[in-house]
This record gives structure tokens, C-alpha cells and sequence, in this order.
């Protein structure tokens, strides 16, 4: 049974809607991400899910309850801001015990909960010291101490990485993601960075105009996803027009062999990395014209011109082509999505 | 070195208004609390007006109705400011007139309140009268005498008046600046509004309630017209009482005069050195 469900959520602020019937859920112990561009609703995801946003329609269910009700202070949904938002009054202590200071917990369960989260977040001897004296990297950790203090249901994280700098966004991520497997904690991802949601997540909801576009794991997403737009959504494609004949994909890339019925028209999905550019030399069915170059180290990215289309293609960097030159391509058709006109 | 000294001589102007009748009225004040007041033959320094002064017990008891109109009436006004400045925050309509109006008294100088004060609360005062329409009361004098009372009733309102929207007007600037995240961040966190508000709103405006408290605080220690006009006859607020000493024909009592001056001074200067401590307290967290 899923531990958190979203039933049909709608939600508009002034007139402009944010979320549209929006249906997602978590199991026990999961890792997610909402993925999208900013202004998708992600956030105002997050907020409804604590409590902090009361949606125009649709249920809320956490372990099978409806938490509509439920005031944002007793839901035990606890979400880790972008900008961490630190009590700056409280010094790290401070701001870790807070939530148990709040429940009336006493000081010495709190005093051994925020020694805990200390070791956990590997900032022992930091805990005297007020938000401003504290580097980036740290203050997220002592807004995530101070969110798992309270050993929250859900762990709501709103972009966590995104004020990081890129070496320590990577330390942090697998950090965070090593923190959530230890303690198993039903955790929700607010992210715009594709490879940070790939990276992480035991599944992804890809979140486009308000709305749940595909919800999967990440090699579902990628590989086969649903839509155009999800493809899209996940960094380049090529998209190749043509018809299925007698168990054979007929298009001006090649023929491939194929599962599908007999139609006159389908339009074909294939990823740059799947199409490999070889020297002229090797016998391939589909040759072209490199348009374009780009060097990237261990990739080379391609343009080909190819019977009117432009075909792109990610290669590794063993040999290099020159713009001009003809090439072969060699196709790996295995992992073509297909979509109907 | 024409660099260097160029903002002082243009400072200068200004500078000589400041310091020249500021420390030169000062110095003076301080001399003749010492005794030194050659106009009327004393030449002789001495602490004897000091402790003559702070030993008497019309003073002490003056200094006490001070202090006590001071502490009272700052910090009624800052419960009250608070509480104002927190609710017209929260309330969740318009805002364009409540941001106005509770401003309107600040505005008002001191002595106009004190006759707002007058005109409603004296035993002739609109309350009375219509205590007196109503049956409550069949003469003046049955009226509880608000003005020129001991406890300064009369004054602290008058300063409660004056001081509540100027502390409203100094949190509210800064409760609505704050980020209201912060107390979405304790909500989540399992606060109730009770909790933010002791714990997140009140921590984080402490710093400019404290030093407005201190504003009006010296401001009604040392202010003169309104325990002048409304105040009682015994004890005299130590303005009035100052006030008192220094139109009395006698300059023999000047130096009485110059040493309360110089107790409200320093109190005064008291109150700017713990302004001054209260914004390092600012800057801890903030810096």
C-alpha cells in the first residue's frame, strides 16, 4: 500500500492554475522526484503535501488517511527549503532542536537527538556557532538535521542543491541520498536538474504545466518515455518519420526490424548516443555529411546531414570526424521509442 | 593630507552648531553642578550639591515618579505596539487605511495629546460628562481623579497614546520585512501560532522593540510638558522638578538645578549606551 497518496489535486492562485488534476504515490521508504522546469508546480506540490498550501480539490492520503484536515504543524511532513531558511536567532543547536522544543520534548532527549544529527551530519563541534558563520554546505545540513529531527513521515526536499556549487552540490547529493537509505525515510525530490533526478531517485515524476506526465523509474523515463514531450523534457532527440511494413520499420535512417502492426505513417524516437558515427570504411546502410562538430572530451557531439534531415549523434571521442566528411552511422534500434503521427 | 581633512572642514558648520551648543551647554551644566558658578561669587569646586541632591528625599522621590512614568508607559506602549503592529500584519483585508491611521498620533506633538488627555479623562473631561449624562455620577468630584494623580495615571496615558504607534510603526516595518518564510519554516516544523510567534517573530524584532523601547523610555524620563501640565504637584516628575529649580530668583539654586540636569543626562546617556549594545545584539545575526 502506498504510504502517500495525491488524489486528483487541483490548485489555481488567482485565476492561473498551477496544478492540474494531479494523481501520484509514494511506497514506504521511497525515493522521488517531481522533475520539471520552474513554474511547473513542484513546489507548490511540496506545499500542499506539508500542509502550508490547502489545494482548491482532490485528497490527500498519508498511510491511507486523508491529512486535509490535518493543520501543516501536526502533519509531520517537513520540507528543507532552497534557501535553507535558518532561524538566524538560534545557533545550530539551536535550530536543530527546534521542532522538539516545539513538541515539548525534554532537554535531554533533544540534547541527545541534536548530538545525533550532529554526528549524522557530520558537523560535530558546530554546534554553538549561529547560521552566519556557516558555509553553504553546512547550513544545508543543519536545515536537513533540523528537518530530520523531528523524524518526520515525509521528507520534503525543494531544490536542496541548487545554491551549491557544482563540486559540493555532487558531495551533498550523496550525502543526502546516503542519509535516506540509512534511515528508509519516504522522501520527496524537488528538482529541475534531469541528471540530479536520475542520479537519486527510485522514481520520477515528470512534472510539465502542472501536471504528471509520466511517473517512473529513471530507465523507464528515459528510455521509453511516453510522450514526446517527456523526451524531449530529457535532453536531445531525433525524430525520424516512416512506416511499419510486414514486421520492418521502413524510414530514410534504415529498416529496422519491429513488433508493430502494419501502418502507413509513425514517427520514431531515437537518442544522439544511440547512433554511432563511423568512418565511410565500415559497411553501414546509412551514410551522411558531418554539418557540425563539437569536441566535448570524452564525447564528440555531431550534426549529419542525411537525405534532407539533420541527425544528431553522440559518439565517443575515439575518432574524430571533420565537418565535410562523409561518414557511416551506425544505428542501435533496440531502444527506439515510437510515436503515432 | 587635503583629502584627509576635507569632510571635517566640511562638517565643520554643522559640527559647530552640534558640539558648540551641545558640549558647551554641557560643560557648563557640569561645571556649575560642581559648584563653580563665578557670576554669583562661587568659585569653589565641590561635591557638596551632589550629595546634598542625592540624598534628598524630594529628589529621590521625584527620580522614582520618573523612572516609574518612564518604565510604566514604555512598556505598556510596547505590549500594545506589538500586539498592534502583529495583528495588523496578520489581518488578511486591505491594508491601505489601518497602515495610516494607527500612525496618526505620532504625528501629534506631546502637548496637544496631553490636552487630548485632559479634555477626556479630567473630572470636567468628556468621560466624566457623560458618566454624569448617564446617572453614574451626580457631581465633579465623584469622578475618580485620572489627572494630577500620584501613580501619573494621566501622564502614562498621555505617553501610551504617543508611544504605542510609534512602536506599532517600528515593528511592523520590520514584521513585514521579515521573511515571512521563516515562520512557514516553524509551522512545518510542528510550531503552533502561539510558538512562532514567541519563539520566531518576537526573537527576530527584539532588537528594534528593545531599542524603541529605549527611545520612548528616555524620551518620557526626561520630557517636561506633559508631567507639567497634568501631572501631580508631589512628587514632581524630575523635568518639572528641574524646571522648578532653574525659574527659582534665587540662582543660589542654580547648581541644584544643573546636578538634576546632570542625573538626567547621565540617565539619558545610559539609555544610548544600551541603544548602541542592543544593535551589536542586531548585528550578531544578522552581520
Amino acid at each position: 500500500m502506498p504510504q502517500i497518496q495525491l488524489k486528483k489535486i487541483h490548485k489555481s492562485f488567482q485565476d492561473k492554475r498551477i496544478l492540474n488534476d494531479m494523481n501520484l504515490s509514494i511506497e514506504e521508504g521511497e525515493m522521488i522526484s517531481l522533475l520539471g522546469p520552474s513554474g511547473c508546480g513542484k513546489t507548490t506540490t511540496l506545499k500542499i503535501i506539508a500542509g502550508l498550501v490547502e489545494p482548491d480539490q482532490g485528497d490527500i492520503l498519508i498511510n491511507n488517511q486523508s491529512v486535509l484536515n490535518i493543520p501543516v504543524e501536526k502533519r509531520g511532513a517537513v520540507i528543507v527549503f532552497q534557501d535553507y531558511l535558518l532561524f538566524p536567532h538560534l545557533t545550530v543547536e539551536g535550530n536543530i532542536e527546534f521542532g522538539l522544543k516545539m513538541a515539548k520534548v525534554d532537554k535531554k532527549i533533544r540534547k541527545e537527538k541534536v548530538k545525533e544529527m550532529l554526528s549524522l551530519m557530520e558537523l560535530d563541534g558546530q554546534q554553538y556557532k549561529y547560521p552566519n558563520e556557516l558555509s553553504g554546505g553546512q547550513r544545508q545540513r543543519v536545515a536537513l538535521a533540523r528537518a530530520l529531527a523531528v523524524e518526520p513521515k515525509v521528507l520534503l526536499l525543494d531544490e536542496p542543491f541548487s545554491n551549491l556549487d557544482l563540486r559540493l552540490r555532487e558531495t551533498m547529493r550523496e550525502f543526502v541520498c546516503s542519509v535516506q537509505r540509512k534511515l528508509k525515510i519516504t522522501t520527496i525530490l524537488v528538482t529541475h536538474d534531469k541528471d540530479e533526478a536520475l542520479m537519486t531517485s527510485d522514481k520520477i515524476a515528470i512534472m510539465l504545466e502542472g501536471e504528471i506526465k509520466q511517473y517512473g523509474t529513471p530507465l523507464e523515463l528515459y528510455k521509453k518515455p511516453i510522450s514526446e514531450e517527456v523526451a524531449n523534457f530529457f535532453g536531445e532527440t531525433n525524430y525520424i518519420i516512416g512506416k511499419v511494413e510486414d514486421g520492418i520499420f521502413k524510414s530514410p535512417l534504415g529498416n529496422f526490424r519491429t513488433t508493430l502492426q502494419n501502418t502507413v505513417k509513425l514517427k520514431a524516437m531515437i537518442r544522439p548516443e544511440e547512433i554511432e558515427v563511423v568512418s565511410v570504411y565500415q559497411e553501414t546502410n546509412t551514410k551522411g555529411i558531418i554539418t557540425r562538430s563539437r569536441y566535448a572530451g570524452d564525447r564528440m557531439y555531431y550534426m549529419i546531414s542525411l537525405k534532407g534531415m539533420e541527425i544528431k549523434s553522440i559518439s565517443i571521442a575515439k575518432e574524430i570526424f571533420d565537418v565535410g566528411e562523409e561518414v557511416s552511422l551506425r544505428i542501435d534500434s533496440k531502444n527506439m521509442v515510437f510515436y503515432e503521427v | 593630507m587635503k583629502k584627509t581633512i576635507k569632510p571635517y572642514i566640511m562638517l565643520l558648520p554643522a559640527m559647530t552648531i552640534l558640539l558648540g551648543i551641545f558640549v558647551a551647554g554641557l560643560s557648563m551644566a557640569f561645571l556649575q553642578s560642581l559648584g563653580y558658578f563665578p557670576t554669583i561669587g562661587l568659585q569653589e569646586f565641590t561635591l557638596n550639591y551632589y550629595k546634598e541632591v542625592l540624598t534628598d528625599h524630594g529628589f529621590l522621590t521625584s527620580l522614582r515618579f520618573s523612572l516609574w512614568i518612564a518604565f510604566v508607559s514604555s512598556s505598556v506602549s510596547v505590549v500594545l505596539g506589538v500586539l498592534l503592529a502583529y495583528s495588523i500584519v496578520k489581518s488578511k483585508h486591505k491594508k491601505g487605511l489601518e497602515e495610516i491611521v494607527y500612525k496618526l498620533p505620532v504625528i501629534v506633538p506631546h502637548v496637544v495629546a496631553t490636552l487630548l488627555v485632559y479634555n477626556i479623562l479630567g473630572q470636567s473631561g468628556i468621560i466624566a460628562r457623560m458618566a454624569y449624562a448617564l446617572g453614574f455620577i451626580s457631581q465633579q468630584s465623584e469622578f475618580p481623579a485620572l489627572l494630577f494623580d500620584k501613580n501619573g495615571f494621566g501622564i502614562i496615558l498621555a505617553y501610551v497614546w504617543k508611544g504605542t504607534p510609534f512602536i506599532a510603526m517600528v515593528v511592523y516595518t520590520v514584521l513585514s520585512n521579515m521573511n515571512n518564510r521563516l515562520s512557514e519554516v516553524a509551522l512545518n516544523l510542528g510550531a503552533t501560532n502561539k510558538q512562532v510567534f514567541w519563539h520566531v517573530l518576537i526573537p527576530l524584532t527584539m532588537p528594534s522593540i528593545f531599542s524603541s523601547f529605549i527611545i520612548i523610555f528616555a524620551f518620557s524620563f526626561g520630557a517636561y510638558e506633559v508631567p507639567f501640565l497634568i501631572g501631580p504637584t508631589a512628587p514632581r516628575a524630575l523635568p518639572v522638578q528641574a524646571y522648578a529649580e532653574y525659574m527659582n530668583a534665587d540662582l543660589r539654586h542654580r547648581p541644584y538645578t544643573m546636578t538634576i540636569n546632570m542625573v538626567l543626562t547621565f540617565i539619558s546617556f545610559l539609555c544610548i549606551w544600551i541603544y548602541h549594545k542592543t544593535f551589536k545584539l542586531l548585528n550578531k545575526y544578522n552581520g
